[in-house]
């Protein structure tokens, strides 16, 4: 389970990415974001969680994001990630669902 | 209050992460100012925010390690022009990465700033001449309100 609070963009990326390859390096591939207290989402943001995403399926496991707000709801609509990413209202809707061993919400 | 019809702001910046903020603040404050609406002032700092990004991505640092990005804010009656300019190699827009608003949905981690931009804002030009840098110019068109 991944908390984002505040900005996500170009500068803070990097540190996020360190965290979410730290736990991959642990052996987790099952993922959680939470968006609930994002603020902010770029590009460099959208496509790291990509990349991430790539490598814990390519593992088997999968990356689900939580509560997006309605302005990063809408970022993820115009790139159409909305359609990859699976999104869950609550952190336990999420983990009910990675338990399941969905693909897609 | 109204900001002044017909002033520009501009700033110019070092093409590095840790002042692309710097940008979106400045820019979403000046929106602000024009009475654009909470909506149009986010997408206009998204906007910024990846026009930055591709300077920076496409930028040609010095030695010191940057190069400075001139941003500039033109200031309509009813719109406001956002000029993004770095003087880097330059690059072909026609043949840059982007994900194609209707196409096939692929696991691609390039390419969405463009698409954002594109989305986001009324009109976009990318101008860029190889070895002589990239413009950006966007506009927001200001949503007509119904005035009692």
């Amino acid at each position: 389970m991944v908390g984002v609070k505040g900005e996500m963009d170009v500068y803070t990326t990097p540190q996020a990415k360190e965290v979410m390859l730290g736990l991959l390096e642990k052996g987790y591939h099952h993922l959680v974001v939470n968006l609930q207290y994002a603020e902010y989402l770029d590009s460099t943001a959208l496509g790291m969680l990509v990349g991430m995403l790539k490598r814990v399926r390519e593992k088997g496991g999968n990356l689900r994001l939580v509560a997006p707000p309605a302005r990063i709801r809408r970022l993820l609509e115009i790139t159409r990630l909305n359609l990859i990413f699976p999104i869950d209202a609550t952190e336990e809707e999420a983990t009910a669902n990675l338990n399941k061993g969905g693909m897609v919400s | 209050m109204t900001a002044c019809t017909g002033c520009h702001m501009e700033m110019r910046l070092p093409n590095r992460p840790e002042f692309v903020a710097v940008a979106r603040l400045a820019v979403s404050a000046v929106a602000s100012r024009m009475d654009f609406d909470v909506e149009a002032i986010e997408d206009v700092k998204v906007a910024v925010g990846e026009a930055l990004n591709n300077a920076i991505e496409h930028g040609c640092p010095t030695e010191d390690g940057y190069e400075m990005v001139t941003l500039r804010c033109e200031l309509a009656a009813d719109e406001l022009v956002i000029i993004v300019r770095d003087c880097g190699d330059g690059f072909d827009p026609s043949s840059a990465t982007r994900q194609h608003p209707h196409g096939e949905v692929t696991l691609t981690e390039g390419g969405l700033g463009m698409l954002l931009i594109e989305a986001l804002m009324d009109e976009v030009d990318f101008t860029s001449t190889p070895g002589a840098g990239t413009q950006v110019r966007m506009v927001k068109r200001r949503r007509v309100t119904e005035e009692c």
